[in-house]
This record gives C-alpha cells, structure tokens and sequence, in this order.
C-alpha cells in the first residue's frame, strides 16, 4: 500500500513541474461543468427569440452580445458546449473501439481477413478526411448524429493500423509464446496477453484525439452539415455569421473562440498525458 | 528506384477503383434526391422522370457504376449535375485555382514551420522559444473557418487593406493563361498588375491554411534536431571551433529531416482538407469549393471526380515524401 501510494506522488511531483497539463485541465473541467450544468450556469434561453435586441454588441446584460435573433450569444455558447464534448468523446470512443478491434482481429489472425481488413483501411486513409466526412455527412443527411457517424467512418481506420501495428509486434513477444507453448488458447491469449500490452497507445492516440475531434465536427458543421438550427452549436453559428460580418464582430468571435479554447484544452491534456505515459517522447 | 515509382504508380488504380466503388456506395445511401433538387418538389412528375431518366437516375446503383468505370476508362468523366458542363472542363477551370493556393500553402508552412524550429532549437529554453511553442499549441487548435473570418474582418471590413475573397480583383483581368497559375501566369507575360493583385488576394488565404501546419512543422522540427544536439558528433563539431550556423546546418538540421518529411506528408494530406475550408471562407474559386457546392447538391459525378483527383494527389504526395526519404538519408534503398 505504502508503494502505491509514493506512485502516485511522484506522478503528482511530475505534473507539477506542467503547466501545460494544469492550464489543460483547468480548461477542461470549466468546459465539462459548462456542459454538464448548461441551465443553470447560462444567463438567458438560448433558443427563445427576442426580437427586440438584434444583434447588439457585448454589453454588461450579454456579455458576448446577441445574435441577429436577439439570442444571448454567452448563454448559446454555453449550451453548445455540450454539443460539442458529446460529440467529441462519442465519435472518438466509437471509432477507437470499432478501429482497434478491427486491427487487432486482422492482426492477431492474418490471412485473407487481415488482407481484406487492412485494403479497406488503406482507401478510407486515402481520402482527405474531410471529404471523406462531408460526403458521409452529406448523403446521411445533415444532421449532428450523421454527422458523428460520418467522423466514426473517418476516424476508425487510423485506429485499425496502429491496433495491428501493436498486436503484430506484441506477438512476436516471448510471453506469448510461451502462453502458447503452455497451451492456452488462441482466444484466451488474445484478450490475456496481447490486447492487454496493446491498448496503451490506442489510450494516448484517443486522448490527443478528442480536440482534434471537437475541432472538425465544427468544421462539418460551418459547412452545413452538422446540427441544424436552432441548435446552439459552435461551427453552426460560425457559419451563421458570416452574413453579418458586416454588423457584428460578436457573433464571429466569441463561438470561434470556444472552439479554439474546447480544442486547446484537451489538446494539452493530451499532450501531458502523453508525456506522462511515455517519457522517452517527453519534450526535450 | 524508378521501378519502385512504377511499382507505387501501378497500385494508385486500384485504390483509385475502390475509390470510385466506396464513393457509389455512399451516395446510394442518400436520403436526398438529387434530381428533386433539380426540378424542384412542385414538379410535374413526367418532367421529374424525364430528368432522372436524362441523368441515368433512374438504373440501378450497380448498372451506373458500371457505366461510369466504363466511361471513365474513356476519359469521359459524365456531366455535372450543378453547372451542367463536362465535369473534365470544370476540372479545368477549378482545379488550378485550388493547386496554387495549396502549394503556396505548403511553401509557407515548410518554409516558416522549419526556420521558426530552428530558432526554437537555437534559442531553446529561453524566452522566444517558449513563444515559438506557444503560438505554435494555439495554431494547432485554431479553427481555420474563424481564423479566416477575423482577419476578413480585421483586414478588410475594419482596415480595407487587404481583398475579402476572390482570386484577383475584379479590375485587373486574369494573366495570359500558361499554367493557370495566376502568380507564375503574371510574371511569364510581365503582367505586373495582375501579379500584384493575385498576390495580395492569395496573402490571407495562404496564411490560414499554413498557420496551423507551421505550429505542426516547428515542433516536429524542433523535436528532431534537439534529439540531435546532444549527441556526440554535434559536440565534437562544435568543440573543432565550427561556426554555430555550420553546426546547425550541417550536423544537425542534415541528421534531423526524416522526421521532419513525414510530418511534411501530413501536412500536405491536411492542407487538401483545410483547402476546402478556406476557399469557402474567401470565396476562391478552387475545387475545394467546388466539391462542397457538389457534394450539398449530390451531383455524383463530380463529387466521384473530385475524390478520384484528391486522391490521386494524395498518393503522389505520399510517393513523393517516400522517394525524398531516399535523398535524405543514404542508408535508406529502395529496390
């Protein structure tokens, strides 16, 4: 017990001297307490119009101004965190479950299904992802949950390939052959020894992967795809200001920077945590 | 070595064929009608069904696939359902657009992501180098959509110093076309205005696409060449009394490219996508836009078009930065 413990200082002791991770997190957990508590923290409906003040700027009742149907934009953006968190945990949770257990399979057993396995992933790998993701988006239909599917589709394969990267070099692993030489099963190896060596990575590569995430549903959804009106989400209200640039710096500014800061914030997060799991990366 | 091109080449059609097939599947599975889209929903169903029968709509998924391999092999690549001119001229007319802002894109992020990892490396620790990796974690998290909007707003609607969109402004007229390529067009033919004008018009959108990707370049780059100065013949050189540049030139920044090119590829894959984004933002008259407008209205056959030339560039890309590792590295063969 006494051992666990001194573990977890001296891991505490190294997170310390990141400020990056601090700053990371701290920016996290606002996001997270915003996306959980929406209602209660936010000032004003987000959805109800009022047409009385259109588009104003920031001022000490809206904070961040109004949007050009008198919405609090502080409030709309408060909402939209949700939005966006969900997506970005969702899409990359999905697609690092259903990547990796396609890499592990077509890695673990070769052959025509690693064959058939790995040509699908290298034509998904070679689309831009974002044309990929549109055309996805698109034919399903515009709509947030499509739009997270299409992202899944996008994401997965890039899972696949580190996953079989993995599991192949872990085979080659004395201890599994001796669980083999010992007669344990091919399945049984499998989950016992060789995933388990495995998920490391596809752990940190997830991480890192969540800004990043968060950052192209906005994208799909400046485009149009994406939630629709009047969903208070951030790319969405990008894209709607645009026609007012004209008018208002407000509308533009305050949900772009959510996004910067949302992206930012678990970007850092990330990068600590990858720092923190494999020092031999740890920046010079 | 050429072989190996060969070789890379030669698998470039299959992927090109699935490719075609994956984009097929995926626009079967519209809901969206595209020849709705077309004729309107109040229309009269015998024009509805003239038009579906016009666009070869009306066969089923597998029969226009075939068709279009078929046609393709041809090199008739069908006619857009959104401008109604052959696909192939709409290539033409847009795709050159989209090749030079994307390789001026890539020019600036190498070119800037390599000096400033440098500086980063031979300042490290210090002020500016903290500066460097800070601005380079806010780049990598910008939204390009709003980064591209602010100084539209900043630059054009508040200061008026800079064009809000397009490719040239609308009193120069385009430079004779060579390349098509507007800035090299302009300086072939001397043309001074238009190369004038194309170059600020290209300022804003370039430097979007290229401000997340110098952060990406400038960590990578310094990574790399600080894994490399504290080995020992970076000592030795130094400790011979070479000229700091020489040591960096020579003995690190030489040592540090592989890394380096890979994120160089990445980059490149990254700018296709970004590319998109930012010619929607400021209206360039570039595929990217083009395969959005596509792809909203469902006209399959350029959308299959457009993911046929991304693709294509993509690999060449990928080949390219792999030929490159040969040349920057000695040790590595291709057979």
């Amino acid at each position: 017990m006494g051992r666990r413990s001194q573990e977890w200082k001296k891991q505490l002791r190294r997170i310390r001297r990141m400020p990056l991770l601090i700053v990371g997190f701290v920016i996290v957990i606002g996001i997270l307490v915003l996306a959980a508590f929406p209602g209660q923290i936010a000032p004003y409906n987000p959805v109800k119009s009022n047409l009385m003040h259109r588009l104003e700027p920031p001022s000490k009742a809206h904070w961040f101004g109004t949007d050009p149907l008198g919405r609090d934009i502080l409030s709309r953006v408060i909402h939209g965190s949700r939005i966006s968190v969900m997506t970005g945990f969702v899409v990359v949770f999905f697609a690092a479950l259903t990547g990796s257990l396609a890499g592990a399979l077509a890695g673990y057993f070769g052959g025509a299904l690693d064959q058939f396995i790995m040509r699908v992933v290298d034509v998904l790998i070679a689309f831009p992802y974002l044309i990929l993701a549109m055309a996805l988006a698109a034919s399903l239909g515009p709509s947030l949950m499509n739009t997270m599917i299409a992202l899944i589709i996008v994401w997965a394969p890039r899972y696949a390939r580190m996953m079989r990267g993995q599991v192949l070099q872990t085979m080659n692993c004395e201890y599994v052959e001796s669980a083999r030489a010992v007669g344990a099963g091919r399945v049984r190896i499998l989950f016992s020894h060789v995933l388990r060596n495995c998920f490391e990575p596809v752990l940190v590569k997830a991480t890192l992967d969540v800004g990043t995430t968060i950052m192209y549903a906005a994208a799909l959804s400046f485009i149009g795809l994406g939630a629709q009106p009047p969903s208070p989400e951030w790319g969405a209200m990008v894209s709607h200001s645009r026609s007012y640039i004209l008018f208002s710096w407000w509308y533009t500014t305050f949900p772009g920077l959510a996004i910067l800061l949302a992206t930012l914030g678990f970007n850092l997060i990330g990068d600590g945590i990858r720092d923190l799991i494999d020092p031999r990366r740890a920046k010079a | 070595m050429v072989s190996y091109v060969v070789r890379r080449l030669f698998f470039l059609i299959p992927t090109l064929f699935a490719c075609v097939l994956l984009v097929f599947a995926i626009m079967h599975m519209a809901p969206g009608d595209p020849v709705l889209l077309l004729a309107g929903p109040e229309s009269d169903p015998r024009v509805y069904e003239e038009l579906r029968h016009e666009w070869g709509l009306d066969q089923p998924v597998y029969v226009q696939c075939a068709t279009y391999l078929k046609n393709l092999v041809r090199g008739d690549l069908g006619t857009s359902l959104v401008t109604g001119r052959p696909v192939i001229q709409d290539i033409t007319s847009y795709l050159p657009a989209t090749i030079e802002l994307t390789l001026v894109g890539l020019a600036v992020s190498i070119v800037g992501g390599v000096l400033v990892g440098i500086v980063a490396t031979v300042r490290a620790n210090t002020m500016i180098d903290h500066s460097v990796r800070t601005v380079a974690l806010l780049g990598v998290a910008t939204p390009i959509f709003w980064l591209g909007l602010l100084l539209i707003i900043g630059f054009h609607l508040r200061l008026g110093w800079l064009p809000g969109g397009g490719r040239i402004g609308i009193d120069v007229s385009a430079p004779q076309q060579v390349t098509r390529l507007y800035l090299l067009d302009s300086l072939i033919s001397g043309n001074w205005a238009a190369f004038k004008s194309s170059f600020i018009h290209l300022l804003m959108p370039a430097f979007v696409l290229a401000f997340p990707q110098i952060g990406r370049i400038s960590r990578i780059t310094r990574a790399s060449m600080m894994g490399i100065v504290g080995l020992d013949y970076v000592k030795a050189g130094k400790a011979k009394g070479l000229k700091e540049s020489r040591v960096v030139k020579n003995y690190i920044l030489r040592n540090a490219w592989v890394p380096i090119l890979t994120m160089i590829g990445e980059v490149a894959g990254t700018l296709l996508g970004g590319a998109v984004i930012t010619e929607v933002v400021f209206s360039w008259p570039g595929m990217g836009r083009y395969a959005v407008n596509s792809i909203l209205a469902l006209d399959y056959k350029a959308i299959v078009a457009f993911a046929i030339i991304a693709t294509s560039l993509y690999a060449v890309i990928n080949l390219i930065i792999d030929v490159m590792y040969g040349f920057v590295d000695p040790r590595i063969t291709y057979k």
